[in-house]
């Protein structure tokens, strides 16, 4: 009996042990896909490679995570368009490509073509037509009169099944308009009717919201409320859902999120089209 | 099917006519010479008889039998009849107090419930065996077997044979309850003082067993003494609790009540200020309460009434703008009726209401959320029992009414009310019939064989919606009230041999098939609110299992020594996931069931126990080698993966020891880490971090160990009263709890860090409890 419970002790040191292994966590490069042509606008397109879940994103690391060399084509089924690579050091990546021709239009449907070395990428999205917003307004908090929530009311179209997203940007902060706090909406609850929505700021930490998702005294904000087709929606939904469940014991983590880039060499990413309408309001 | 129908009916009429027949009066005693009334002998293949007023009782059977006989305020007795005189006393000794206790231990009951996969343990049996918290719970008990793994630390939850936590029935006096567990599943709802023993069967099912596919935890209460007043009080680190147990009428009626409740939420949001953190982070509360009315009219009749009831509220708050919920209940009634016709054949009549319920809310500056899921049900059965000599016949009907509100959310904006999820009630029925024939073949020989029709009906109001590719809503289909949407059925046949090779030497073989017909959906492996039960529809068909298990014991020195060795496989159909990317609650889809998909699963493995118990010194080794795996089309590019709770080795080890006043146990655990999926390789989309995974479940979680301690000292001058220090994960080992990666800085700045990071539940944790009797 002593002998078994032995043997078996000494299996379980020798077959039981496990340790991550860093090559567990890298793998080839992907070339990454994150484009968008919005209502109005020229379309933009940030093109950078994957890399191993451990390694470091910094300015050495730059020139192996963007990719500059790249011919970006759009076109909207008459017209075409090679995109110019642009520097912008306030985002990252620090380059990207941007057209200087068509711009988007709603109801059209645009093609992106990437070519970069043997690799060729290629995406669609369609401009759903904008929603109108009704209004915008400030509630106050009413524990503390220097933080403000912003809403927004728009009318739902009934005949169709409506996807929507809004950012935000804080003007006296940044240049930069950022997805709010749970950016993606679907009509189904609200399908015809008027709908009154929080927009919110995206939160340091997705697990523990602070005030930093309420806007403050002084702050010019700028809304961009935003349509756009099924496959982007379900991305970019997808996209919120795992950032909000990396980390988290509790949900079903481990899942990829359904790109609509497909190429010769394997790719990720995403193509989107925005209808846009477009508000600013002052917290005085 | 009528195959094997027509060889359980041979089988049965040659062991009838063959068998010859064994008799011997069983009078049991009690302390100073008395006769004992309502002491309850139960036979090694679960053959049940009831001493009356005069404490005699008829017993037949086949020479060499081995019996239980129970009585309240008295050890267990175990002893074997030779049936060679015609009248037998046996004398029980009074538990007076714990410190002459003989632990009944559960190796020997297992052997009385010989050949299947049985255990039966008193909670005596382990309020030694070190826990957590010095909370003597049969649910942490049941999770030191073999074949038994564990979820994450410290969780109620577990896995037998491969099959998932919402496989395991945990029944109260045959009420059907979906998640009796405290503190997010620390520990369970079931108070020890109120509870008498409880059975674990994982294979070899008894045909009256059924509507799980892995494990049956049958928890009983315990019979309130009709004849003296007793009662107690204990108080440990987390709760304190109560029980009383008093005849009204004596020798007629009697009831018994227990009670428990956490206090910390007590001190904290009495003295700690409304904004402090401590009150914040620290606001739950939970309580549990069994009470038990028994009345015995006669000798023939029994009849109880058994109330259970148990919750956890909790309230946290980490800023103005975020808190949550989450509470559940449960709460059971439960009828009982047992008919004594004569001293080998009664009928057992019960019926029960239940009433689960659980809400989870989120507040996001004025946003909130709230996931409401509740069943009710109404379970109603008759068993009827027979022992003839070397038969022990059993038949029986059971109907079990649910009513499942498995997922209602409804959103407040501030302003307007929105209900994402349809808040109507499924109602379900499940029906089984079932005989079981447990036969004595020769000296050597024993067969026992069941069967088991089981089925399922769903019932209206229900609508289901059809979807096109692009999920838009293009027709529905509207059940009335009444009307039948969805009805499954099938047979499960059951089979246990037991083959003594020589008095030291057996060999046991079962096969076991049982349909299960509602669900757990498992999102994580920890159980929570998003874990919603859901009954089976026209998607989401019935589980079923089939499995096939070898045993080898061998019993020397009149069963101080055991050793046992066991085969299993077992094949799991329509096995249930959420499809990726799906938080539950969150879902756009129309139909409940449309965010799941289906596959199957399989599991085998060996598993080694042995123990020793000496007067003053026990020890118990238990080890299982095993492989769980999951084959889901939709997952891992169709190919198997291993579960998520899979664990290749898991070894149990305790110890115990008598030193004077004092009792030392120990105990050891080692078992391979979980699996689990990590990221891969990363990139980048609008400047946030995006992660591509690994294989599912491709990796394993850091290995277990941990020791825990205790040391119980029953004073010399205060014989009824117990202290109990323990100490658990003695070297304070950091388990994993689960692993996150973190990610520090940002990408705009060029300083994307990011680090693998553990979080471990319990360091080294001292506890100390009091309790005392009277």
């Amino acid at each position: 009996m002593k002998c078994i419970s032995k043997i078996a002790f000494l299996g379980l040191l020798l077959t039981g042990c496990s340790t991550f292994d860093e090559s567990d966590f890298n793998e080839p490069p992907k070339v990454v896909v994150d484009g968008y042509i919005e209502e109005g606008n020229y379309p933009i397109v940030y093109l950078t490679y994957s890399s191993g879940y451990f390694e470091p994103v910094d300015s050495a690391s730059l020139q192996e995570l963007v990719l500059t060399t790249a011919k970006v084509e759009i076109s909207d089924g008459e017209e075409s368009e090679i995109l110019t690579l642009f520097r912008n050091s306030e985002v990252y990546p620090p380059f990207y490509y941007r057209g200087t021709d068509i711009r988007g239009e709603a109801g059209k449907t645009y093609h992106i073509e990437v070519t970069s070395g043997e690799g060729v990428y290629q995406s669609s999205t369609t401009i759903p037509k904008h929603v109108p917003l009704d209004s915008v307004w400030l509630e106050t908090d009413p524990e503390n009169d220097q933080l403000a929530k912003l809403w927004i009311s728009f009318s739902d179209d009934s005949d169709e099944e409506n996807f929507y997203r809004n950012f935000v940007r804080v003007r006296n902060e940044s240049e930069k308009f950022f997805p709010a706090y749970q950016s993606t909406i679907i009509d189904r609850v609200f399908n015809g009717q008027q709908y009154e929505y929080p927009v919110l700021q995206q939160p340091d930490d997705f697990l523990e919201l602070g005030d930093e998702i309420l806007f403050q005294r002084g702050d010019t904000i700028n809304v961009k409320f935003c349509t756009l087709d099924r496959e982007s929606f379900e991305f970019w939904r997808a996209l919120e859902q795992e950032l909000y469940l990396v980390g988290n014991p509790f949900g079903s983590s481990g899942n990829d999120i359904p790109g609509n880039v497909s190429g010769n060499l394997p790719v990720l990413g995403i193509w989107t089209g925005y209808g846009m309408d477009q508000r600013t309001i002052i917290f005085k | 099917m009528p195959k094997l129908l027509a060889i359980s009916l041979v089988l049965f009429l040659a062991v009838t006519a063959a068998l010859a027949q064994n008799r011997v009066e069983l009078t049991i005693l009690g302390e100073n010479q008395i006769p004992l009334e309502a002491a309850t002998i139960v036979g090694e293949h679960g053959g049940f008889w009831i001493t009356n007023s005069e404490g005699q009782v008829q017993i037949n059977g086949k020479r060499g039998l081995i019996v239980k006989v129970s009585h309240v305020g008295y050890f267990d007795l175990t002893d074997t009849l030779d049936f060679d005189q015609d009248a037998l006393a046996l004398q029980l000794i009074r538990n007076v107090n714990q410190l002459q206790e003989v632990v009944i231990d559960y190796q020997q009951d297992q052997i009385l419930q010989n050949p299947t996969d049985q255990v039966v343990f008193s909670l005596n049996s382990i309020s030694e065996v070190p826990l957590l918290m010095g909370v003597a719970d049969p649910i942490k008990f049941v999770q030191l077997h073999t074949g038994v793994s564990t979820g994450t630390e410290g969780n109620n939850g577990y896995f037998v044979r491969g099959g998932g936590i919402d496989q395991n029935a945990i029944t109260l006096d045959r009420m059907e309850l979906y998640n009796p567990n405290h503190l997010l599943g620390f520990f369970s709802m079931f108070n020890p003082r109120a509870i008498d023993r409880a059975t674990f069967i994982k294979s070899g099912y008894p045909a009256e067993y059924g509507g799980r596919l892995s494990s049956v935890l049958d928890i009983r209460t315990a019979d309130p003494d009709l004849v003296k007043f007793s009662g107690g009080a204990g108080i440990g680190l987390l709760a304190v609790d109560a029980y009383l147990n008093t005849p009204i009428i004596e020798n007629k009626l009697g009831i018994q009540a227990a009670y428990r409740r956490s206090y910390l939420d007590l001190i904290t949001q009495s003295f700690f200020e409304s904004d402090s953190r401590i009150r914040q982070s620290t606001d739950y509360k939970f309580s549990d309460f069994i009470g038990k009315i028994y009345w015995q009219p006669n000798e023939k009749n029994n009849i109880s009434l058994t109330f259970f009831t148990g919750m956890d509220k909790s309230h946290y708050q980490s800023s103005r703008t975020f808190s949550n919920d989450l509470n559940w209940k449960t709460m059971n009634l439960g009828f009982s009726w047992i008919h004594q016709f004569n001293s080998n054949s009664l009928l057992e009549t019960y019926s029960n209401l239940g009433a689960y319920n659980q809400r989870f809310s989120a507040n996001i500056s004025s946003y909130e959320m709230h996931l409401n899921s509740s069943i009710s049900n109404w379970k109603t059965g008759l068993i009827y029992a027979k022992s003839l000599p070397s038969q022990d016949l059993v038949f029986g009907l059971e109907w079990n009414q649910r009513w499942f509100i498995p997922n209602e959310v409804d959103v407040l904006t501030g302003r307007a009310e929105f209900v994402l999820q349809e808040s109507s009630t499924m109602p379900t029925g499940e029906w089984a019939i079932f005989g079981d024939d447990w036969i004595q073949i020769n000296e050597q020989f024993k067969i026992g064989i069941g069967l088991r029709l089981s089925g399922f009906l769903q019932f209206g109001p229900f609508t289901r919606y059809a979807q096109d590719q692009n999920s838009e809503i293009k027709d529905s289909v509207v059940y009335n009230s009444a009307q039948i949407v969805e009805s499954y059925w099938g047979w499960e046949p059951r089979l246990r041999l037991s083959y003594l090779l020589n008095p030291e030497n057996s060999l046991k073989l079962s096969y076991d098939r049982n349909y299960q017909y509602i669900h757990l959906s498992p999102l994580s492996s920890v159980s929570l609110p998003s874990d919603l039960w859901i009954p089976s529809t026209s998607v989401v068909r019935p589980q079923l299992s089939d499995q096939l298990a070898i045993t080898w014991s061998q019993i020397t020195k009149r069963y101080l020594e055991n050793f046992s060795l066991a085969l299993f496989g077992k094949k799991m159909q329509n096995q249930m996931e959420w499809k990726n990317g799906v938080i539950a609650g969150y879902s756009d889809s129309p139909n409940l069931d449309d965010d799941l998909i289906f596959g199957r699963g399989y599991a085998y493995g060996l598993e080694l126990k042995a123990s020793k118990e000496k007067e003053k010194f026990s020890w118990n080794v238990n080890y299982t080698l095993s492989k769980t795996m999951r084959v889901f089309e939709e997952l891992n590019d169709g190919l198997p993966f291993p579960a998520k709770y899979d664990r290749t080795h898991d070894l149990n080890l305790t110890l115990k020891t008598e030193l004077g006043n004092w009792v030392f146990a120990g105990m050891f655990k080692l078992a391979s880490g979980t699996t689990l999926t990590l990221p891969k390789s990363k990139y980048l989309i609008g400047e946030r971090v995006v992660s591509q995974y690994t294989q599912r479940n491709a990796l394993r979680m850091p290995i277990y160990h941990r020791v825990d301690l205790s040391a119980t000292l029953h004073p010399k001058n205060h014989p009824r009263s117990k202290w109990v220090f323990s100490i658990y994960n003695l070297y304070n080992r950091d388990n994993p709890y689960f692993i996150y990666f973190d990610v520090q800085g940002s990408v705009t700045d060029y300083s994307l860090d990011i680090n693998l990071n553990q979080v471990s539940l319990f360091p080294i944790l001292p506890s100390v409890s009091y309790e005392v009797h009277f």
